[in-house]
């Protein structure tokens, strides 16, 4: 269907490079401690409370209003919500072109499909008219049938007569089935409210569709199912194709409020839509203490601790781990003794050279945090460089804050406000060096960004002495927003997980290449490679919880070069697409439209954990991540690890990658002890939780094949090139099996197409299925990667060949 | 005119971070104009 743009639009979406400068009548949102009650603090005048959750508040307010707040009964603290930002990677190129992942996880063909539950996306929006997100027709093959998202919540959308505020919230207006349904008819994401066309979950930044297609993408885009060779095939098929999708489309300038808020609101429409509900949450903060103890963290905590308490199991988070790997956003220095330094390092926005910055906008700001032990006492100085004094080096004067106070100095427009350690109280442990730097509302002729920091430690004795600065937020409008970086000799890499992926209740997941990469081992020869280290990308955040043993990420996943749904409202200048949408698939690539980051692996794991929500029902959130940080990973001596280094998981890649293997049972392990399976006896189906049936080569050996029986090596397709031996076992009798089943191999290419396939009721008895790299007509193939897909009734495995000459 | 009840929750002691009393200063001494907020009731 043509797409037509209504006439009268709000575009929605816009939004600059910073948002507005605050005033006495601008609504924020706030985040309120204490045990105050919804009632009291809605007794303030224009006050509306969207969650309520233990020692925690989201409203929305008047800033005039916020001194009356802070005077409610029982209100403890009081802060305007920080921003957070979407993880996408900033910095790492695309790296092969050709090794992309279809999506084609085993989730998609052995039955566990997500059906039945709900996957919460908290982003930019969805193109919801997006074949991928969309039913199939009656005819079970056809494009076009039913949305396959439930409901939702737009938070930029002003309420109306068509559309109404959500229940209980205070702002945007919730999406409903029917909404959705009448936007499908339309053939345009967009409902007129009050006579205005307004844009509803439309998704112009892309972000939101992309994560949305690798958990749930159904691969039916753009021509549904299409019978080849005897069995139907689709395109790029996310983890979860079949699960229910609800979207939460945040604020253009969204902050931490806002998460908190959507996470309410989702798991409020779980309850009533009484389904299990994996929440995605590929966004991030850098604010708070990187240890878990943010208050992004402990809210999102309270929320699944509630929902458990009332009665709701099947209440889990999946966040990113973010993509602080290798950004240059902590500072990390120890005095060994006190009093010491004083430390000098600097903040520089990347990508510029001094002097030449441009002006700075009105609402440019910085803000730093730094950690440091309980007792410590230490004298903080900025300089300002080019930006509170316009660039004269000889008005360049500090500010100074010494322990305990704060100090604010405005000059020529700007302000520095430094607050050092004035809380006598520690959280986790640890107190708080705060330094704000603001444009004062004006348009400035010099850049926000460069600044000098000099901390000496004053007195105290404490353990270590350390230091942490956190680089928490840089809003410099003439540039993209998070462009400020440290400089010195302390950067530090590690506990650079962002708020949620820090959150103890949620999974938090890293980025690797995409399912393998190539290295030169000797120089001369690139070659397929497992190695989980060199796996990793490096943006990927590394724990541990900053100060604390705890090990994040939880696990790692696909992050790079990725082939998913793209958003037709992200790119203007592809309008010749907007009638037929589904084409965008093809092109993804070449717009490399937010193909990599942790949002993705990120996005990997919650349609995984929904697959498993299929299969094993709803359980605790506790249970939950302990099954995905035990069972839903890879033997890492597999894949390359010895015995020992497995044994224990590491802040690089946590637990290990995310692998399903075991979703489909696996030797001696119940993957699911809450709900153990049917006993059916010796064989058959019904024992239906015996190991998957294929054992040639290890999970993710990639080029080299064993004998089931012996481990001995049959085929390297390194030193052996082309024509790889697939090797595989039906099981011994003591491991039973239906072997009535239909067994099918099919091998595909990296971006999911299938090249070759082979089926047959196999013996009982190892066998060996030749492939020798040559399609289905005969004829050869490129070298390359190839996933070889061995399914045996609802089992079903993948592995990786590849050919190299 | 700076509205003094927003200076004086930027000062109060329950407020603990840099940014919002920052952003709360600058608020009470911005002009007091209507912001159009999008979404908001």
């Amino acid at each position: 269907m043509p797409r037509v743009i209504p006439p009268e639009v709000d575009p929605g979406g816009s939004g600059g490079a910073s948002p507005s400068p605050l005033n006495p009548k601008s609504r924020v949102s706030l985040l309120v401690g204490g045990t105050m009650t919804k009632g009291a603090l809605e007794a303030v005048a224009g006050t509306k409370v969207n969650v309520l959750n233990g020692n925690y508040a989201s409203c929305r307010a008047d800033v005039e209003q916020v001194k009356n707040i802070l005077a409610v009964t029982n209100v403890t603290s009081m802060k305007i919500a920080p921003p957070v930002s979407y993880s996408m990677d900033e910095t790492a190129p695309l790296t092969f072109a050709d090794n992309i992942w279809g999506g084609r996880f085993p989730g998609s063909q052995t039955g566990y499909t997500g059906k039945g539950v709900m996957i919460g996306i908290v982003d930019t929006g969805i193109d919801l008219l997006h074949q991928d997100f969309r039913k199939l027709a009656a005819d079970g093959i056809s494009k076009g049938g039913a949305s396959r998202v439930v409901g939702g919540w737009d938070m930029t959308v002003t309420p109306g007569t068509e559309m109404i505020l959500p229940t209980g919230k205070s702002y945007g207006v919730e999406v409903t089935a029917a909404h959705i349904a009448a936007m499908l008819a339309s053939g345009n994401q967009y409902i007129s409210i009050d006579g205005v066309w307004r844009p509803i979950l439309r998704d112009t930044i892309g972000h939101g569709t992309v994560i949305s297609g690798i958990a749930a993408g159904n691969g039916t885009a753009p021509n549904g199912l299409v019978p080849t060779n005897g069995i139907t095939t689709c395109n790029y098929v996310g983890m979860a194709p079949e699960a229910d999708i609800a979207v939460v489309r945040l604020p253009d300038f969204p902050n931490t409020a806002n998460v908190v808020d959507a996470v309410d609101f989702l798991f409020g429409l779980a309850n009533t839509r009484n389904q299990g509900c994996v929440i995605l949450l590929s966004v991030a903060s850098r604010e708070g203490q990187h240890d878990g103890f943010s208050d992004l963290d402990k809210q999102l905590e309270a929320m699944v601790a509630a929902q458990e308490s009332g009665g709701h199991k099947g209440r889990h988070i999946v966040a990113s781990a973010g993509n602080e790997g290798n950004s240059k956003r902590h500072y990390s220095f120890t005095f060994p003794t006190s009093p010491a330094g004083p430390h000098g390092f600097n903040v520089y926005p990347t990508g510029l050279a001094s002097p030449n910055y441009p002006a700075g906008a009105a609402s440019d700001s910085i803000l730093l945090q730094g950690w440091v032990d309980a007792t410590t006492q230490s004298t903080v100085s900025v300089t300002t460089t080019y930006m509170q004094y316009g660039g004269a080096q000889s008005n360049n004067t500090a500010v100074t804050a010494t322990h305990g106070n704060e100090v604010t100095q405005t000059y020529n427009g700007t302000t520095v406000k430094i607050r050092n350690c004035v809380e006598a109280s520690a959280v986790n442990g640890k107190r708080k060096i705060e330094i704000y730097v603001t444009n004062d509302g004006v348009t400035q002729t010099h850049l926000m960004g460069a600044m000098g920091i000099s901390v000496s430690r004053t007195g105290g004795v404490s353990a270590d002495g350390t230091y942490d600065f956190y680089m928490v937020s840089s809003i410099i409008a003439t540039m993209s927003q998070d462009k400020a970086i440290f400089v010195g000799t302390n950067i530090s890499y590690d506990s650079g997980i962002t708020s949620p992926g820090s959150c103890l209740a949620a999974l938090s997941i890293g980025g690797i290449y995409s399912s393998m990469t190539y290295r030169a081992a000797d120089g001369s020869q690139p070659f397929y490679n497992f190695d989980p280290l060199a796996g990793m990308v490096p943006f990927s955040s590394k724990g541990p919880l900053l100060g604390t043993a705890t090990i994040k990420p939880d696990l790692v996943a696909p992050a790079t070069n990725l082939v998913t749904t793209m958003s037709i409202a992200r790119v203007p200048a592809m309008a010749s697409y907007e009638k037929d949408r589904d084409l965008v698939h093809a092109v993804v690539d070449n717009y490399n439209v937010n193909a990599g980051g942790c949002s993705i692996a990120a996005a990997f794991a919650a349609g995984a954990m929904a697959l498993v929500m299929h299969r094993n029902g709803r359980q605790t959130n506790a249970s939950m991540l302990t099954f995905f940080k035990t069972l839903m990973k890879s033997d890492r001596v597999a894949l390359g690890d010895t015995a020992a280094q497995a044994a224990t998981p590491n802040n690089t890649m946590g637990n290990g990658k995310l692998w399903l293997q075991l979703i489909y049972g696996g030797a001696g392990v119940d993957p699911d002890p809450v709900n153990p399976p049917p006993t059916g006896g010796s064989g058959g189906e019904g024992s239906g939780y015996d190991p998957p049936i294929i054992r040639g080569g290890s999970p993710g050996a990639g080029h080299k094949w064993m004998d089931p029986a012996t481990g001995d090596v049959l085929h390297d397709s390194v030193t052996e090139p082309r024509s790889p031996d697939y090797v595989f076992s039906e099981p011994e009798s003591a491991t039973p099996y239906s072997y009535t089943d239909t067994i099918s191999i099919r091998v595909c290419d990296m971006g999911g197409f299938q090249r070759y396939y082979a089926d047959g009721d196999y013996a009982q008895k190892d066998e060996i299925f030749h492939w020798n790299g040559l399609d289905q007509q005969g004829v050869a193939l490129p070298y390359g990667a190839y996933q070889v897909i061995l399914t045996a009734g609802v089992h079903s495995r993948i592995d990786f060949v590849y050919f190299r000459p | 005119m700076a509205n003094q009840d927003v200076l004086d929750a930027a000062a109060d002691a329950k407020v603990t971070d840099a940014r919002t009393r920052a952003l709360l200063i600058l608020a009470g001494n911005a002009a007091d104009f209507l912001v159009p907020q999008g979404g908001e009731s």
